[in-house]
């Protein structure tokens, strides 16, 4: 296994991507937006550039799907995947797309009712592609409430939801970034997330106080120790946002963090 | 009233009070002495010519803490915790912690110190640690046992 370096800004190193994947490589998977950075990383290009040394390509698209239009024709990828409760839908769902010749090449990982097409006691056949992935009584209320979520997203237009979310990060950066003592990660130009960590004040404390003025944050490594150690910092803190968030909310958060730093000056 | 409706509305009492607890908690969490013991730990850094060296982590939070023991007496109930030293990275609580801690352990028979009971750790902090902090306020006492496991 290879890791494709990070730059300093945040983004990948392409150019070292090129090198590491070769005529050898069976897989490059890459992540579309980065769940502590905010990045929203080349993937068309890095998708071709998987083909072009005869590789499959895969997304996780658990951070882009949600705050992007995404077209995995248009990207070209193999396999793209993606979690429903990022996306204002339940848990315990998520979306395996596939392209067809993959799927109908690949053996079943579950066995149960509807994968079957004929059963003696000797040997089974496969149902067609997807259900000889749906093993089993499928998660019906899981799939109607993630239908349900993307519809209304759908309803908002892919294309405004990704333009709010862009303003909201630009605006929190912004905002965020003239507090005495602040240091925040990743690039300028980035979704769904910013990564931030203060001045004496460790992450969890941090967001134990922020949480105290109603306000949620993440804390910690974010699943994501590597990244993490690459940045030398034992944690980031950690704000998202969504369709639901505003302007106003930056500034509520402006101003718990100021109250975060008053409580530790004391 | 029929008995499962009883039995949902205790349920319900019960969960409001636990709500009010949390918020008790949280109101207190960083009083200042704390605070002080976060900025100004006791007993930090290395001790050189340690008995006893061990290491804990709390990969959630990524709080690491290592505790070194220096103990004196060669009897097993004689023996006794002359010096401590703690050091690592973490959040305030478990910073403060461990500060309180090692002041509280530091002279004491080892006999006391493996007694030294969860409760007692929450109550040198003096406040309410709700359950997802706990870890972060256990961890300094969690290595001084671990230490002395060994
Ligand atoms: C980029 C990314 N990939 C994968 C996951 C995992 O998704 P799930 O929790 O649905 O397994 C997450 C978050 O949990 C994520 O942020």
């Amino acid at each position: 296994m290879k890791f494709i370096p990070l730059k300093n800004d945040g983004t990948l190193d392409l150019k070292a991507a090129q090198e590491l994947c070769t005529r050898k490589t069976k897989i490059l998977s890459v992540m579309h937006v980065s769940n502590v950075l905010g990045t929203i990383n080349p993937v068309k290009e890095l998708m071709a550039l998987a083909h072009d040394r005869g590789a499959l390509g895969i997304i996780d698209g658990a951070q882009s799907v949600p705050h992007l239009p995404v077209d995995v024709k248009e990207l070209n990828c193999d396999f793209l995947f993606f979690s429903g409760h990022k996306l204002l839908g339940p848990s315990g769902i998520g979306v395996l797309y596939g392209k067809t010749k993959h799927l109908e090449t690949m053996e079943p990982f579950l066995f149960g009712g509807d994968m079957i097409k004929e059963v003696s006691l000797t040997g089974a056949s496969w149902n067609d592609v997807p259900w000889k992935f749906e093993a089993g009584t499928p998660n019906i209320t899981g799939v109607i409430g993630l239908g349900a979520a993307i519809d209304y997203l759908s309803a908002l237009g892919r294309d405004a939801v990704a333009q709010h979310g862009k303003e909201l990060v630009g605006y929190a950066r912004q905002e965020l970034a003239k507090i005495p003592g602040i240091k925040l990660y990743g690039p300028e130009e980035g979704t769904a997330v910013v990564s931030f960590s203060i001045k004496s004040i460790p992450p969890h404390d941090v967001a134990a106080l922020l949480d105290r003025e109603g306000l949620a944050v993440r804390a910690g490594n974010h699943c994501a120790m590597p990244l993490l150690s690459k940045l030398g910092v034992p944690g980031t803190v950690r704000a998202s946002f969504s369709v639901y968030n505003t302007p106003e909310d930056v500034d509520v958060l402006v101003a718990g963090i100021k109250k975060v730093q008053e409580v530790f000056r004391q | 009233m029929n008995e499962v409706q009883k039995m949902a509305e205790k349920q319900e009492a019960g969960m409001n009070t636990g709500l009010q607890e949390e918020v008790h908690f949280s109101d207190d969490l960083y009083r200042e002495h704390i605070l002080d013991h976060f900025k100004n730990p006791r007993n930090f850094g290395e001790l050189a010519n340690c008995t006893l060296r061990h290491k804990e982590q709390n990969p959630l939070c990524g709080d690491e803490m290592e505790i070194m023991l220096k103990i004196d007496g060669q009897q097993a109930q004689e023996k006794k915790l002359v010096d401590i030293r703690f050091q690592g990275q973490g959040c305030a609580i478990s910073m403060a912690a461990a500060s309180l801690l090692s002041e509280h352990i530091k002279g004491k028979s080892i006999e006391d110190v493996k007694n030294v009971q969860p409760e007692e750790m929450l109550g040198l902090l003096g406040v309410q640690v709700g359950v997802v902090r706990r870890k972060c306020a256990l961890l300094a006492l969690k290595t001084v046992h671990k230490a002395l496991e060994e």
